[in-house]
């Protein structure tokens, strides 16, 4: 870089730095915004949600016509001699879904004996209760909608009745759409063509398919049902742990996204020709992604992740104030940190010599969430707004490059003060002091949704090369600088940086990660499955293992061991 | 030195202007007329003043420096005279305050000077004694036998044992531990709390070791000494004291619940509820996932993943109740419907305090009705011996208590449930004579002592919870209650 750019730069970012003043920062970055703020939209407006029974479209055989192909027979698919298909998708995600993904499972695990004896445990049957089946079975009653807004199960019931053969679980729909609108027109060929490939992603969702390139979307869709969504009717509750429900395992986006089979491949990758003849000015428009030498596609989306966990668990923490203030129950336990009540009491005790973050005995929140989303706001507070614009070409892209990074370290900053009031509140009194719960719960929400406008609609490349270096170096650090006491919390550690680092290309001797993970799990699944081999129940003992076993030493000298 | 004097001054001023305070704060004695439920003498604290135990031991008084003589109560008390064999905790209770333990515990409550907080001495010494430097003896004679400001003086006058009771109790402030009632209840004030007296969740989290508190398992305790005899031969004392023990420990439980509920009832407020120190520890202080299948050949009354209210206090109460006519001639069965009520409602993680509160309150008042009857039972004189067969009946009334009806379950899995079970055994088989009297009980309690007990680590640290106790551990004290059960039937084969 010439000494006169650096010049244009810093002068630019002095420029920017006044008129961020004055100027509504968020107020023109993108056309095609997504605001988490206005999730969930009313159940009429919403365009993914059918407008009733005959708008559905359920587990369907249409799917794998086209896109159940083994990898071999690809090439002679319709679509892939005519319209290049296979440098679009892959043609082979039913396949890959069906045989090895644990969502094709999910219903026909409550057949299991563990689902069995819940069910006895909790006195009503599993494979019928809203409670499991909006996670577990969402097309066991075609007709109705994954539930958003306000679920009404009764009416589920009524329209449609149920299915006599098992339900495949959580299917193509369940996440792509359950619409019907959408599905011939998603592969009409019009003049040679497929149009709907370069459609607005608005577009095809107001023809009813999720716009799951996009990480915000693809993350609350996730954390759902993997963290929670009291609107939507799914969560776990500690009840149900108490049953038996195996721990959800902690969430983290990017690993989630390397532990399930792959049906799908990145935009970035190179078997899919198609995107990289993306015009640049488009990719971010229609796809979502930057080119891989100016982005880490897993950074973004890491940190979107993070964001979007923590933003769940607040949501779900806020639900339960609400009540609470009703005169409801309030904070369910499965919303603390399990071990904070789960140990054995001795003397001389641990926690008594280490200290308690309040007053001594009251159960603290999770401390995973919180965790990792403040690394990645510590990191953005410490972009370098000069290193961001390095990518852009052109004044006026590095001038919008610019300006996004010192959006995203203001909207950064304020996350330790908030998090750490949200906990407070928590152990105001033993399970959480409503108002102080709610206003704290809030206020995070806010954080989250500042923080992911920017993460969410900037089309600029946040998390460039050297950025993303620094964000591994911020998990390295925070996984080794203090022992981590939560189980869940060196997991996403571990998860995350071994997740970053290999899509960074940086090496990870086999010898030094299988001391790590001697330590934690570096799966999200700790039961084994490949694509060649189906999914193997969970086995409760297992998981429980991973996290009643774990100790911070340990985790900490083999983490430091991985970085030498 | 000046500087000294000034503080101590300040100190001594400032200690002055806050003892009223603390007296208007005690429990009032509670001969309620406008309430119809009767109420048992002994309740809280009277409103009279402490005097230091210096005045008791007199050496024509009771200091006669006999070990265990009648005149020698102080003597037998207070450690330091003799300072050999067992001895009674209650003198050591404000040195303790003093370890390593107790200060740590004081750091972790921002407590800068436990031996100074009114929190830790009003169980550690005696409440309000005067002058203050008394509170160094620890749980002196008054903090059992009451205040005795009145009773001091008139303790030792013609008139005195001409008194009931009750106007020794209302009148003088004088708890008469004769009456194994009043004497439980007075335990109880401490070793399960009261509205001035109360050990929480963050007390017992910053290290103070939980309430659970069994009168016959405390009398018989080989490491206290006792500075009294007691007039009622075995099994009838042993017998009678379990049930009353059982009675006034509830009750004691029931009213903290409502002093808690009470204090969480507005919305803004800043106290504990749920208080997880009247919740069962072990529901949630266990490593879980040990066991595949945690619950072994176990039910429980609760829902799952909630903590039982109180367990320890509730789980043979219903024994003692449906037995009591046998062991207290005259005293019917009583009606603890709002007990059971209580229990129900406290099957929620978070119940609402402003029904907890009144329900509690109706409680109390059932509890309070039977403990008066077992009360006036006991002072019209129990010359009637209780009947021969009783150890063995209540015996096999706790193992069926344990075990669910066709046996093949125990009936509550939670440690405390069990524990609450073997001890009420234990007391039953101590009453009848131990291994020469039952033989056949012998080894199952044994065996349930082993089991229940809490383990030593690996490294020598003491648990304080019964760390790996699961299924197969749960499976195996079922068997012993089974054993127990079969033991306990009459020569006819029946209960």
């Amino acid at each position: 870089m010439t000494r006169f750019s650096q010049r244009v730069q810093l002068l630019a970012a002095l420029i920017l730095l006044t008129t961020t003043v004055i100027v509504s920062v968020r107020g023109g970055t993108s056309a095609n915004q997504t605001n988490p703020k206005s999730q969930p939209e009313p159940n009429n407006k919403n365009p993914l949600i059918p407008k009733g029974p005959d708008d559905l479209i359920s587990y369907s055989p249409a799917c794998v016509d086209c896109h159940g192909r083994t990898p071999d027979d690809v090439k002679n698919s319709r679509f892939t001699k005519d319209y290049r298909s296979d440098e679009f998708v892959l043609l082979t995600e039913s396949r890959t879904w069906e045989e090895s993904d644990p969502h094709s499972r999910s219903f026909k695990v409550l057949k299991e004996p563990l689902a069995r004896r819940m069910a006895e445990i909790l006195k009503y049957d599993v494979t019928k209760s809203a409670k499991c089946l909006t996670c577990h079975g969402i097309d066991k009653y075609a007709g109705l909608p994954l539930p958003e807004g306000d679920f009404d199960l009764a009416k589920r019931f009524e329209t449609v009745g149920t299915i006599d053969v098992d339900p495949p679980g959580v299917t193509c729909n369940v996440c792509h759409g359950l619409r019907k609108s959408w599905q011939s027109e998603h592969y009409n060929p019009v003049k040679g063509t497929i149009p709907w490939r370069t459609l607005a992603p608005d577009k095809k969702k107001e023809a009813g398919m999720r716009n799951l390139r996009h990480p915000v979307v693809k993350a609350q869709l996730c954390v759902s049902c993997h963290v929670g969504n009291a609107a939507e009717g799914k969560v776990v509750t500690h009840e149900m742990y108490a049953a038996g429900h195996p721990p959800l395992p902690p969430f983290e986006l990017t690993s989630y996204m390397e532990g399930e089979p792959k049906h799908w491949a990145y935009p970035t990758d190179p078997r899919l020709k198609f995107f990289a003849s993306v015009p640049a000015a488009d990719r971010w428009k229609l796809f979502h992604f930057n080119d891989a030498k100016d982005e880490s596609y897993l950074s973004r989306n890491f940190a979107v992740g993070a964001v979007v966990a923590l933003r769940a668990e607040a949501e779900l923490l806020l639900a339960d104030a609400k009540t609470a203030e009703n005169g409801g129950e309030g904070l369910d336990f499965a919303r603390f940190d399990c071990y904070a009540c789960h140990h054995d009491l001795k003397y001389p005790s641990d926690r008594q010599k280490r200290g308690y973050d309040g007053p001594p005995g009251r159960p603290t929140l999770r401390a995973a969430p919180g965790l990792i989303a403040g690394i990645v706001a510590k990191h953005g507070e410490g972009v370098e707004t000069t290193d961001l614009a390095k990518t852009a070409t052109g004044f006026h892209d590095k001038w919008i490059a610019l300006r996004e990074a010192v959006a995203l370290r203001k909207a950064a900053t304020g996350f330790h003060d908030k998090w750490l009031a949200l906990r407070k509140a928590a152990t105001a009194r033993p399970f959480g002091h409503p108002t102080k719960v709610k206003e704290a719960a809030m206020a995070v929400i806010d954080w989250c949704d500042n923080f992911l406008a920017i993460l969410g609609n900037s089309p600029s490349s946040l998390y460039t090369i050297e950025q993303a270096k620094r964000l591994r170096e911020l998990l390295a650090e925070a996984a080794t600088s203090a022992s981590i006491a939560d189980p869940e919390a060196a997991m996403l550690l571990a998860w995350g940086y071994t997740t970053l680092a290999r899509e960074a290309g940086v090496q990870l001797p086999a010898d030094r990660l299988k001391t790590l993970a001697d330590t934690v799990p570096l799966s999200v699944r700790a039961e084994p499955y490949t694509v060649e081999q189906k999914p193997a129940p969970i086995q409760f003992g297992t998981r429980m293992k991973m996290l009643s076993g774990y100790q911070a030493d340990p985790f900490r000298q083999a983490f430091e061991g991985l970085l030498k | 030195m000046r500087f000294v004097l000034v503080i101590s001054a300040v100190v001594m001023i400032a200690v002055a202007w806050a003892m009223p305070g603390q007296s208007e704060s005690r429990t009032q004695p509670q001969p309620d007329a406008a309430s119809p439920s009767p109420k048992p003498y002994g309740l809280g604290q009277a409103p009279f003043a402490q005097i230091s135990s210096a005045s008791c031991a007199a050496a024509a008084c009771h200091g006669g420096g006999q070990l265990g003589a009648k005149g020698s109560e102080h003597s037998t008390w207070a450690a330091t005279v003799f300072p050999e064999g067992p001895a009674d905790s209650h003198a050591r209770a404000y040195r303790i305050l003093f370890n390593a333990e107790s200060v740590r515990m004081g750091k972790l409550l921002g407590i800068a000077a436990p031996h100074k907080e009114a929190l830790c001495l009003n169980c550690h010494s005696v409440a309000g004694v005067e002058p203050t430097a008394a509170a160094t003896e620890g749980t002196g004679c008054g903090a059992c036998h009451g205040p005795a400001e009145k009773w001091n003086a008139a303790h030792v006058q013609p008139g005195w044992h001409a008194l009931t009771n009750r106007d020794k109790w209302e009148r003088y402030g004088f708890v008469p531990t004769k009456n194994l009632t009043a004497r439980v209840l007075s335990c109880a004030g401490c070793h399960v709390g009261d509205a001035s007296r109360e050990v929480n969740h963050d007390l017992i989290a910053a290290g103070h070791p939980r309430l659970a508190f069994e009168y016959t398992r405390s009398h018989f305790s080989p490491e206290y000494r006792h500075h009294w005899k007691e007039q009622t031969p075995q099994p009838d004392f042993e017998v009678r004291a379990w049930a009353v023990g059982q009675a006034a420990t509830l009750r004691a439980a029931t009213e903290l619940l409502r002093v808690r509920a009470e204090r969480a009832i507005p919305t803004q407020s800043d106290q504990p509820w749920p208080e997880f120190a009247g919740l069962s520890c072990f529901a949630c202080h266990q490593r879980i996932g040990n066991d595949e299948l945690n619950r072994g050949n176990a039910t429980t009354p609760r829902p799952p993943g909630i903590a039982g209210w109180e367990v320890w206090s509730n789980a043979a109460v219903g024994v003692a109740a449906n037995l009591c006519s046998e062991a207290f001639p005259s005293v019917s069965t009583p009606n603890l419907a709002d007990v059971a009520r209580l229990r129900e409602l406290m099957n929620k993680r978070n119940p609402d305090p402003k029904a907890v509160a009144e329900l509690a309150s109706r409680a109390v008042a059932e509890l309070d009705t039977w403990l008066a009857d077992l009360q006036v039972a006991e002072d019209r004189g129990l010359n009637t011996r209780i009947p021969n067969d009783l150890t063995r009946k209540l015996a096999h009334a706790l193992a069926a208590n344990s075990l669910n009806p066709d046996r093949a379950k125990l009936a509550d899995h939670d440690w405390d449930a069990l524990a609450t079970n073997y001890l009420g055994l234990g007391a039953m088989y101590h009453a009848a004579g131990g291994t020469r009297a039952v033989p056949g009980w012998t080894e199952p309690i044994r065996e349930l002592s082993r089991e229940l007990k809490f383990p030593t680590g690996q490294k020598g640290e003491r648990f304080h919870s019964p760390a790996g106790f699961g299924k197969i551990e749960r499976d195996r004290v079922r068997d012993r209650f089974r054993e127990l059960f079969d033991a306990t039937v009459d020569h006819r084969g029946k209960p």
